[in-house]
């Protein structure tokens, strides 16, 4: 015991005065098929670095050569995702949700100073809909199609059926061609995990036949501090039968898994999922997956495969072992809260691959994210370093924009939720569009 | 500490003004300096019992790893510091402005400084995540306690006796 105290204390100093030293955080960080990852380094207190709120003025976000950017709505509260209807009606779900009590002193001063990087305007718990009848790019109809939703987040379309993700259940639309405003108030679905939600978003998309619902489930904590009870069903994509609102588990280990889309042709699930904080700028990295049915990706016992993160108590062993390591690094913190298909629709060097929101960093010194980036994929994978495709979200220290949800319009147009300006922006092609078949749409 | 039954023992405490037979003196003055003490004797007194909660709290996550033990820790270890700042406040307060110097009253000061610091590590460590305040948690607490036992002692056995009003 005497022994043991006394091991205890050296080892406690040591890692006091690591923790002292610091971190030395850069912009670069690894992306893609990342094979190893570097030491965590959290310091004695977390670096954090959060957005300083901007109004836009004149200014507007920067797109590739050959695209232009417009504000098609302004003034939302707080837009989150998006879907293109196939009228070409945008739906866009504007909510704020969470609000866990605060379980330690540190939860109210890093609720407070994140409180600063966001918007004060009030989630709108509704879904708002924007039409341009002429085509002409000006989305001049604008119409709340449902309120009174409770954080509503993930959508989907099925057929003339309209699914909604609301932070503690699906709910149901019927849905018309044409229609502004829901006839009626929605049906229940299923319930889904609601207690306490520290990650409260419900990502959500719907299989290519139809058949099931796909939703993304966020942890109750960082790495389990509430305890691993109320983990029960966090941290995983829910198999959502459409018909009966029956669930099963599809992947678990998935820390937040924020956005959700199938991949065209294939029908496979992807997701972008947020990694843990509190071990340093650069690991580990919030990623771009596929997602296999009965996978286990890791959290909370390890992180990017098999890196066991030995700060979760009760620790499994046998669960890092089990670890699958995803697919594509977008880098430690960007927050990707956004993902969805590319099509022929958005030109040549956009045609493969998937575009990615990021919302953009908090805990770390040198910001990372705040922009929207094309990952290129090649036979159906990943393959090259992400590209920007929207930036000027953050620049010199002043934040304009955090981009949320992403959604490719078939007509050949990038919509991207902007929760910070509470802006919606659509992203065309300069050149008018070739008539492209339309893949699958997706929310 | 017997000093407050008429009978004075004698001379043994240099701070007594007199043992010249003018006890009423010495009989009057704890009522007119005590409110003084007490503003700091009472954090005092109260962040020893929340600093040892915390080091408990620490030392049965630490065997545990029953998470609950931890967020008891933490609020523990605020609540303790919230006490620590008052009695850094009132105890430079008191060694400034007591009548009579009594060079003790810095050493107490030294005292809780040294557990506010220690304890504002702790409370930095205590934001860490599950595991991750383990042991360096368990040490703090425990450095900061024996401590904040060393600033009672300095400030009971002596201070509290004397001259200060």
């Amino acid at each position: 015991m005497k022994l043991a105290m006394k091991r205890i204390v050296l080892s406690s100093i040591a890692s006091l005065a690591l923790a002292a030293c610091g971190s030395g955080a850069d912009e670069v960080q690894q992306t893609g098929a990342v094979a190893e990852m570097p030491d965590p380094d959290r310091g004695l207190l977390p670096s954090m670095n959060v957005a300083d709120p901007t109004g836009w003025g004149d200014r507007r976000p920067r797109v590739p050569e050959g695209f232009t950017v417009t504000a098609i709505a302004t003034d939302m509260a707080i837009p989150r995702q998006s879907i293109v209807l196939p009228n070409g009606d945008i739906l866009v779900a504007e909510g704020m949700g969470g609000g866990a009590p605060a379980l330690r002193p540190k939860d109210i001063i890093a609720s407070y100073i994140k409180s600063q990087g966001t918007s004060s305007v009030e989630g709108g718990d509704r879904l708002t809909l924007l039409r341009d009848a002429d085509g002409d790019g000006t989305y001049e109809t604008r119409s709340i199609f449902a309120a009174d939703l409770n954080a509503p987040y993930g959508l989907a379309l099925i057929d003339d059926r309209l699914f909604v993700a609301n932070q503690d259940a699906i709910v149901v639309f019927d849905y018309q061609p044409g229609q502004t405003v829901a006839s009626g108030p929605p049906r229940r679905l299923a319930p889904l995990p609601s207690e306490v939600n520290h990650h409260w978003t419900k990502a959500m998309t719907a299989s290519a036949d139809g058949q099931y619902l796909y939703v993304g489930i966020g942890s109750n904590s960082n790495i389990g501090e509430r305890g691993m009870a109320i983990e029960e069903e966090r941290a995983m994509v829910w198999q959502v039968d459409v018909a009966t609102g029956a669930h099963r588990r599809y992947a678990t280990g998935l820390r937040n898994p924020t956005a959700l889309a199938i991949q065209p042709g294939t029908g496979q699930l992807w997701a972008v999922v947020n990694e843990r904080d509190e071990m340093g700028p650069d690991v580990p990295p919030d990623y771009l997956t596929s997602v296999r049915a009965g996978g286990f990706y890791g959290w909370p016992y390890a992180y990017w495969g098999t890196y066991p993160d030995r700060r979760v108590r009760p620790f499994k062993e046998d669960m890092v072992a089990r670890s699958i390591r995803p697919d594509y690094s977008l880098g430690a913190h960007v927050a990707a809260l956004g993902v969805d298909f590319s099509s022929t629709a958005m030109g040549a060097g956009y045609a493969e691959g998937v575009f990615v929101g990021m919302h953009g960093s908090w805990n770390r010194k040198v910001p990372v994210g705040y922009k929207v980036v094309f990952v290129p994929f090649r036979n159906g994978r990943p393959a090259g370093d992400p590209v920007d495709f929207v930036t000027g979200f953050h620049v010199d220290g002043e934040t304009y924009g955090r981009p949320v949800g992403v959604t490719v319009d078939p007509a050949g147009a990038l919509i991207v939720a902007d929760d910070l300006s509470n802006t919606v922006w659509r992203i065309t092609r300069n050149a008018p569009p070739n008539l492209a078949p339309s893949p699958a749409e997706m929310g | 500490m017997g000093a407050s039954h008429g009978r004075v023992p004698a001379a043994r405490h240099r701070d007594r003004l007199s043992y010249r037979g003018k006890t009423l003196a010495i009989a009057n003055r704890p009522a007119r300096r005590s409110g003084h003490l007490a503003s700091v004797a009472i954090p005092l007194a109260g962040l020893l019992a929340l600093f040892l909660g915390a080091f408990l709290s620490d030392w049965a996550y630490y065997r545990t790893e029953h998470i609950q033990w931890i967020n008891f820790a933490a609020w523990l270890n605020a609540g303790a510091m919230v006490l620590t700042g008052i009695a850094l406040a009132t105890s430079i307060i008191a060694a400034v402005f007591s009548r009579r110097s009594w060079r003790g009253w810095w050493l107490v000061v030294a005292l809780v400084a040294a557990t506010f610091v220690l304890g504002l590590f702790g409370a930095f460590v205590h934001a860490r995540d599950a595991f991750a305040t383990m042991p360096d948690g368990l040490v703090l607490s425990l450095l900061t306690l024996a401590v904040a036992i060393a600033a009672n002692w300095a400030a009971f056995s002596r201070g509290f006796r004397g001259d200060w009003r």
